[in-house]
């Protein structure tokens, strides 16, 4: 990360920033493969980031994953670009490979975009990957944060029912 | 021996989604996603139909043998009685300006989310049996046959649609989603397809007048803790009476106000108000619940649960009602109570015993909304305010569903909020007043086993309220809803960490400068007060 390891040299980082915004929009239509057609043809509209903020959110966080993947990995840039797409798919609809897949997914988006590059200029993506075997273990944690996250809310949400009643019945039980 | 898959075929996992036709995916129920079916105790307590022990998850639903003929004979029943209903069937031109409208598909992603389509589902059956071409035609016209998983599918979509109207707004003909949904949990109910967590308050409602079922010593005893607590902050004992005949006023708020923080802390607001102003008020025993759990279970329940504030009202000679910071009970009022208990006529029209103020838009259900009545203390300079003293809090105001799209409350809670504030900061325009985006837990599904679907459907909400977080430094959620207040914190604290949730009359009972008051040292909250002078005023 920012020490200095998985470099990647100014070359390899000039090729993909000048290609980030081709990469990025395929990148973001692998995760809207993972949706139903319908909901993916409505995720794909940017304009109002209110009224499409899941899209929205994915889209920006994508776009800031590949910024550090391109060049510093600030890991505080990384986890909150993460936690933004991962928090929304470990609510949703999705096995935990199916919600945190999309790391993979960018992979073929890179070598199939950087072909002329890799047979011509000898590019190689080998430092990139190892960057994203690192975004993929981070993601485990994000992804196990939130659900882990849901179910203290959950309990915290039943004792918060019952917490004045008990208190009133000098029934008050302090679990830390 | 079975044939194990090769590890290349283990391997080979799919992500993309089946690309089949919506009739044709049949509905999961999934821990989180789900609702508890009702119980077959809370179904007997109001004598609702097919009460027994089930689980959604189950195969089998244990329905009454002529369970379609039930359903399909109601749907023709509540055809003939509510023409809107025929409307809504024959009306929709697939137009799809709802769509991308409902909280619900904007978090969950899922098509059948979308108003048009969750509609789709009880129009498919209305088109099989009730129109000649879908009879003729079948799929061919979009229409289907109503089977068990036809049904299962309604439980599962007609219980994942909060009613909160939003995307009746942007209909061009003005189909009303949610009454659509109210009509199909009608029809669920007559083969006993309640969830829990709406037949448990009926129940509970009928029985004692409140959701919790909190009974008469112990809604009084739950009262005068906040009146311990209010004595503690401000050194005076605010004197609310119980049953008190001859009151000029019956208060009623939602319960959830009386047990539940951060509701208990709007409850002192009132309180503490009503005490400043010399209110001549009473709190009801028996009617102590605003909210009712009947609009989400049918057109008579809803009218037996309403009936209770009036009997009420009427027992104890009271002039008129006096509301709370509640969502759907004005729904019920607005739009319903008039046609079905009222014209409340032993009633007088409510007159603010303070200011003068007539409430014309009262005059018919004598129910006055608590913002209206403290908003006309406010402009008539009735009372004193020391906003500063919330000066640590930087706030936004969502409206409130039922208030904001059956009411069309969006100035007073705003004018309150400005006056007891200095900091104020409106969310983005499309997601407030009449195009405010719902909690995601309204309509009976604030249940905590459904905290996952609870996070998909509160997602928009949650995002505007992210960004004036980040923009403004925002840090209180500010509303006028029980239901807002019991599920935000949890939706916060998921999305928005950060920020806190408040009623408005917790904001009015901070500012409120009390005759006699002691000099007071914490918010209602027990935290101490902001340090005077030291944030500049800000805000909108």
């Amino acid at each position: 990360m920012k020490d200095g390891r998985n470099y990647i040299s100014a070359t390899a980082c000039e090729i993909l920033t000048r290609k980030k915004r081709v990469i990025v929009d395929k990148w973001f239509e692998k995760i809207l493969e993972t949706y139903p057609a319908d909901t993916a043809r409505f995720l794909r509209e940017k304009e109002d980031p209110f009224g499409n903020p899941v899209g929205t959110t994915i889209y920006r966080g994508l776009e800031g994953l590949y910024e550090e993947l391109c060049t510093g990995m600030d890991i505080a840039k990384v986890k909150a670009c993460l936690d933004g797409i991962i928090r929304i798919r470990a609510v949703q609809d999705f096995t935990p490979s199916q919600a945190v897949a999309f790391i993979f997914h960018i992979k073929d988006v890179l070598k199939g975009e950087l072909a002329g590059e890799i047979q011509e200029k000898g590019l190689s993506l080998e430092d990139l990957e190892d960057r994203l075997e690192e975004l993929a273990l981070l993601t485990f944690d994000i992804y196990m944060q939130c659900r882990e996250q849901l179910w203290e809310i959950k309990v915290k949400e039943i004792k918060n029912r019952t917490s004045r009643l008990l208190q009133r019945a000098n029934l008050n039980v302090n679990i830390p | 021996m079975a044939s194990l898959p090769k590890p290349d075929e283990l391997l080979a996992v799919n992500h993309k989604p089946p690309r089949t036709g919506w009739m044709d995916i049949p509905v999961k129920f999934r821990r989180g996603t789900y609702l508890y079916g009702a119980k077959p105790k809370n179904l007997e307590a109001v004598g609702l139909p097919n009460p027994r022990e089930w689980s959604p998850e189950e195969e089998d639903w244990k329905l009454p043998e002529n369970w379609q003929e039930i359903i399909l004979e109601g749907l023709r029943e509540r055809l003939g009685r509510f023409r809107t209903l025929q409307i809504f069937m024959d009306a929709c031109v697939r137009c799809g300006a709802c769509a991308d409208k409902c909280h619900f598909f904007i978090g969950t992603g899922d098509p059948k989310n979308m108003p048009v389509l969750r509609a789709e589902l009880l129009r498919a059956v209305y088109r099989k049996d009730f129109t000649t071409a879908g009879r003729l035609l079948g799929k061919l016209f979009g229409a289907r046959e109503l089977t068990v998983d036809v049904l299962k599918e309604w439980y599962y979509y007609f219980f994942q649609c909060t009613e909160c109207r939003r995307c009746s707004v942007f209909c061009p003909f003005g189909i009303d989603t949610a009454e659509i949904t109210m009509i199909a949990r009608e029809l669920l109910n007559l083969v006993g397809c309640n969830i829990d967590w709406i037949a448990a308050p009926v129940a509970n409602c009928y029985r004692t007048g409140n959701h919790v079922g909190i009974e008469p010593h112990a809604f009084k005893d739950m009262v005068e803790f906040c009146v311990d607590e209010i004595e503690n902050i401000t050194g005076i004992r605010v004197e609310p009476t119980f049953n008190r005949k001859g009151a000029e006023i019956l208060f009623i708020a939602p319960s959830g106000d009386v047990f539940a923080d951060p509701g208990t802390y709007t409850l002192m607001g009132y309180l503490m108000l009503f005490h400043e102003i010399g209110l001549d008020y009473t709190f009801s025993t028996y009617a102590s619940e605003g909210g009712n759990f009947g609009l989400f279970t049918s057109h008579e329940m809803m009218k037996r649960l309403n009936a209770k504030m009036y009997a009420e009202a009427k027992r104890l000679g009271v002039k008129w009602i006096l509301g709370g910071e509640c969502g759907h009970m004005w729904r019920v009022i607005n739009q319903y109570m008039d046609t079905m208990n009222g014209p409340a006529d032993f009633l007088e029209e409510p007159v603010s015993p303070i200011t003068g103020t007539k409430f014309a838009n009262a005059r018919s259900t004598k129910m006055v909304h608590i913002v209206e009545f403290t908003a006309d203390l406010i402009r008539n300079n009735k009372i004193k305010l020391d906003p500063t003293r919330n000066d640590h809090l930087r706030v936004t105001f969502h409206d409130s569903c039922n208030p904001a799209r059956s009411m069309g409350l969006f100035e007073e809670p705003r004018y309150i909020i400005k006056n007891v504030c200095r900091n104020f900061y409106e969310m983005p325009e499309n997601t407030i007043r009449g195009q405010t985006f719902c909690c995601g837990s309204g309509a009976g599904l604030n249940s905590d086993e459904y905290m996952e679907m609870r996070m998909r459907g509160g997602f928009p909400r949650a995002n505007a309220v992210k960004y004036v977080q980040e923009k403004y430094g925002v840090n209180m959620l500010a509303c006028i809803c029980a239901v807002d207040r019991a599920v935000f914190p949890a939706l916060m604290n998921y999305w928005v960490p950060g920020v806190d949730v408040a009623g408005v009359h917790e904001l009015v009972g901070n500012a409120l400068v009390m005759t006699g008051e002691t000099s007071r040292e914490t918010t209602l909250r027990g935290e101490p007060l902001p340090v005077k002078g030291k944030e500049e005023n800000g805000g909108e």
